[in-house]
């Protein structure tokens, strides 16, 4: 799979000051794939992941963190991996079914 | 201020809305009663395609549905259109939906006063008549319009997606008729249930995803928080530490000199700081140094109140307001020859919303009109709200609803609102303020679910029957917080409080509930299946130790008691999927059931605990009966959702309040499930038919009772104070 950026760092958006990042190449959401057609994204549409949506954004580039140097990972590793990013409306059980069908499909 | 306390309903006038786009179309303005005529004149329809509406159709074929309620995750955006679109026999491909203004009049939902107000797992119940109506309406009128094109009588014209059909096998789309055809003046009389039974649905039942998600994975769904307007200034406030508390000093001048910031409000309730942007209203929030008057809630520690809620249960000289009740409980008790008595607890919770609290505001010049962005769920509370701060009419206050980050009944208050028409009306000359709490501060003044105390007494006559049931809440009213002027006019019945203490399904001949009301001083709101969160586990706590007494399994002991026969049906139908009946080595399962609505549900969970006195869920499992699926998948999805959200209180989540204060501060130490506490699960879609019913908060109250009655059967551990912490599972073991 072709990920937009092979090596990088999650930042938390709502933890990070822009100052934190000055002079460092950013990507956000908007730019994981050109039409939002990221091998994640996809998958997250398949899977119905989002309900509010709030935290998804943070919850796509998370993961694609993981593919970028995991590219097949387990189930426990994407449960690690995701714990960080609290999702309010319980959408975890699809976040895992949608990067395991990313990892597959991607 | 803050309290805003009196809602009423003035009428509204209807404000006329543009489509832009295609020139040709047709827009039907339909209100939900039907009186359709009506709406048309009150939207002064201008020309043939230009009114207020739900439907409209461009002679492209392309159609645009309005979703009167909020979407907030819940999926209500794609069911209530999709409704619409069914009884239309509309092609779902050609379908945008738009958010609804907030106008009660053509949008209310009529289940809940007639206001547009997302609560309650109400939607889907509350529009399904009128929905169906304006749709099969809809169909009607573009018969009715192409077979007088043709010449032919309508009753032998049908229809298939977005077209209309005449026997001879000739047609005309939606968009061809939309072209030529005008309103009628009054919309035609149709029984939509002889237009279309579920058997023939295309759309509804069927999975068509929601429209909302592709928005949510890349960036661009906006809600309150993406708001930008032209020469917008921040704000942060900080409330009181305790409710009703006034602001007697400030550092005013000191915080004056932080850079960007511009203004420093003392408002009612707290203080607010003004700045060009959110660094500076967060470096001049830190900087606040404020002295706070006296307030009635200064003695309220919550650690020490719940043990005084618990000898008020207690205290037969307690009085309560009667909540529900069937037949005759004190003769049923009297008849009894054992009564014996249960109690539990319950802690103040906080809704933990993804998105910050926020709303942004342009109040005019004037100060007599103004308009609103937000993320509410209650559009049209916000209007009435706002123009009684501005002491206008609602008429002159615009709300733009947007996405909601995060609901659960904690943007059903309308205060973060007000905060940003207040403030943008005290900054003057049509300044745009957008308000945005802290996480910190979100929480410090959190709108909490009730802290309670429960106790049961259950009388059984000589052969161990159930003859009488009494639950008894203790609690501060929540209603009594958020519209005294509803509570009293209820009686003091405080459904937030109260719901699920009712048991209409289990065949007991004498029950009742009450609530007695305590006045202590927290803020308080609406929080997701509300009542139910904790009724539910007093009560399905208590059935299971009546069943361990009779020496009865659980799941048996309930069929015996339910007399509801599609509750069994879905007790039965989560027993099968937990195979309920093996044994498990190192784990064990609970069971627990609940109604709401109507709709029935029942859960099992899997437990295991280990030497410190976590518990770990392994496995849940859930059927339940939402009457008709409108969208399986969704259904599915919100029960995952109220599962984790339930056993997230069940286990971690609690806010203490101590002299009146919030202790908690932010997700390290009010914690929420994460990725790794999510148990298997496992739902089942079971409708037994009827009319489709709420599910968005359907699935929470078994969780808790469930995880109890799992943990008792594991361990022998009586758990009666929620949340089930480690601490109080290793007690419980000992005990």
């Amino acid at each position: 799979m072709s990920m937009a950026r092979p090596c990088f760092r999650v930042r938390r958006l709502c933890q990070t000051a822009l100052s934190d990042v000055a002079g460092k190449k950013v990507t956000t959401i908007e730019g994981l794939a050109p039409n939002g057609d990221h091998a994640l994204q996809k998958a997250w549409i398949a899977e119905q992941v989002p309900q509010c949506g709030y935290c998804q954004s943070g919850q796509i580039m998370k993961a694609a963190e993981l593919l970028a140097t995991n590219k097949q990972p387990t189930r426990d590793e994407i449960v690690q991996h995701m714990n960080s990013n609290i999702c309010r409306c319980g959408t975890y059980p699809r976040i895992v079914r949608a990067v395991q069908r990313a990892a597959k499909e991607g | 201020m803050n309290e805003v306390s009196k809602i009423d309903l003035p009428e509204l006038t209807v404000s006329r809305r543009t489509f832009v786009g295609g020139a040709a179309g047709l827009t039907f303005a339909m209100t939900v009663s039907g009186l359709v005529s009506e709406a048309v004149a009150a939207t002064g329809r201008d020309g043939d395609n230009t009114v207020n509406a739900y439907v409209t159709i461009r002679a492209d074929n392309t159609i645009t549905i309005m979703s009167p309620a909020a979407e907030m995750g819940q999926g209500i955006m794609t069911c209530l259109p999709l409704i619409v679109a069914e009884y239309m026999d509309a092609d779902w491909d050609k379908v945008s939906v738009e958010t609804a203004p907030a106008n009660h009049k053509l949008y209310g939902n009529p289940k809940f006063g007639g206001i547009q107000y997302t609560v309650a797992s109400l939607s889907v119940m509350g529009y399904w008549d009128p929905l169906r109506m304006v749709g099969a309406q809809t169909r009607q009128v573009l018969i009715n319009a192409a077979a007088e094109k043709w010449g032919v009588a309508a009753s032998e014209c049908s229809t298939e997606p977005s077209r209309v059909v005449h026997k001879s096998g000739k047609s005309l789309t939606y968009g061809e008729i939309a072209a030529f055809a005008k309103p009628p003046a009054e919309m035609p009389k149709v029984d939509p249930s002889a237009v279309k039974n579920e058997s023939n649905y295309r759309l509804l039942g069927k999975d068509t995803g929601r429209v909302d998600v592709p928005s949510k994975t890349n960036g661009s769904a906006q809600y309150g928080m993406d708001v930008q307007i032209d020469g917008m200034v921040y704000a942060s406030i900080h409330r009181s530490p305790v409710s009703k508390a006034k602001p007697v000093s400030v550092n005013e001048a000191e915080v004056m000199k932080i850079k960007g910031v511009k203004r420093v409000i003392s408002l009612p309730y707290g203080v607010a700081i003004i700045g060009d942007t959110v660094e500076s209203t967060k470096t001049g929030r830190a900087a606040l140094d404020v002295k706070w008057s006296e307030a009635p809630g200064d003695t309220f520690t919550s650690q020490t109140a719940i043990g005084d809620y618990l000898k008020i249960a207690a205290d037969p000289a307690s009085k309560g307001v009667t909540w529900k009740s069937e037949g005759d409980v004190a003769a049923g008790m009297a008849g009894a020859a054992t009564v014996k008595t249960f109690e539990y607890t319950s802690e103040h919770n906080y809704h933990a919303q993804m998105e910050p609290m926020n709303a942004t505001a342009r109040v005019s010049p004037d100060g007599k009109s103004a308009e609103i962005w937000a993320s509410t769920q209650g559009p049209t509370i916000a209007q009435l709200v706002s123009s009684k701060v501005l002491k206008t009419s609602p008429a002159n206050v615009k709300v733009y609803p947007q996405l909601i980050g995060g609901g659960f009944g904690r943007r059903a208050q309308p205060d973060f609102v007000v905060d940003a028409v207040l403030l943008s009306k005290m900054m003057g000359g049509g300044t745009p303020v957008k308000v945005i709490y802290s996480r910190e501060d979100d929480l410090a003044a959190g709108r909490m679910r009730p802290m309670t105390a429960h106790r049961i007494d259950v009388g059984m006559d000589k052969d161990g029957k159930i003859v009488g049931w009494k639950h008894r809440v203790v609690g501060e009213s929540a209603i009594a917080y958020t519209n005294p002027d509803r509570l009293k006019k209820s009686g003091g019945k405080d459904v937030l409080v109260m719901a699920g203490a009712e048991i209409p399904y289990y065949g007991i001949p004498n029950w009742m509930a009450d609530h007695v009301h305590q006045k202590r001083g927290a803020r308080l709101a609406a929080w997701r299946g509300i009542g139910a969160g904790y009724t539910k586990f007093a009560s399905e706590a208590t059935v299971d130790k009546l069943a361990l007494e009779a020496k009865t399994d659980p799941v048996e002991y309930r069929l015996g008691l339910l007399s509801d026969e599609k509750a069994k049906n879905v007790l039965k139908a989560v027993a099968e999927m937990a195979d309920w009946k093996r044994k498990r080595s190192g784990t064990a399962l609970g069971v627990a059931v609940s109604q709401l609505h109507g709709a029935n549900v029942a859960g099992i969970a899997e437990v295991s605990v280990n030497e410190d006195g976590k518990i770990k869920v392994h496995n849940f499992w859930m059927a339940l009966d939402p009457g008709i699926a409108l969208q399986p998948d969704n259904i599915v999805a919100q029960t995952e959702s109220n599962i984790i959200y339930g056993l997230s209180q069940t286990i971690k989540e609690k806010v203490t309040l101590e002299n009146g204060a919030v202790q908690q501060s932010n997700f390290h130490d009010y914690e929420v499930f994460r990725q790794e506490d999510i148990p298997n699960i496992e739902v089942r879609v079971m409708p037994q038919g009827g009319i489709p019913r709420g599910i968005g908060e359907l699935g929470l109250p078994p969780t808790a009772g469930a995880v109890a009655n799992a943990v008792r059967a594991l361990t022998g551990a009586d758990l009666t104070q929620m949340p089930f912490t480690p601490e109080r599972v290793k007690a419980a073991m000992k005990g």
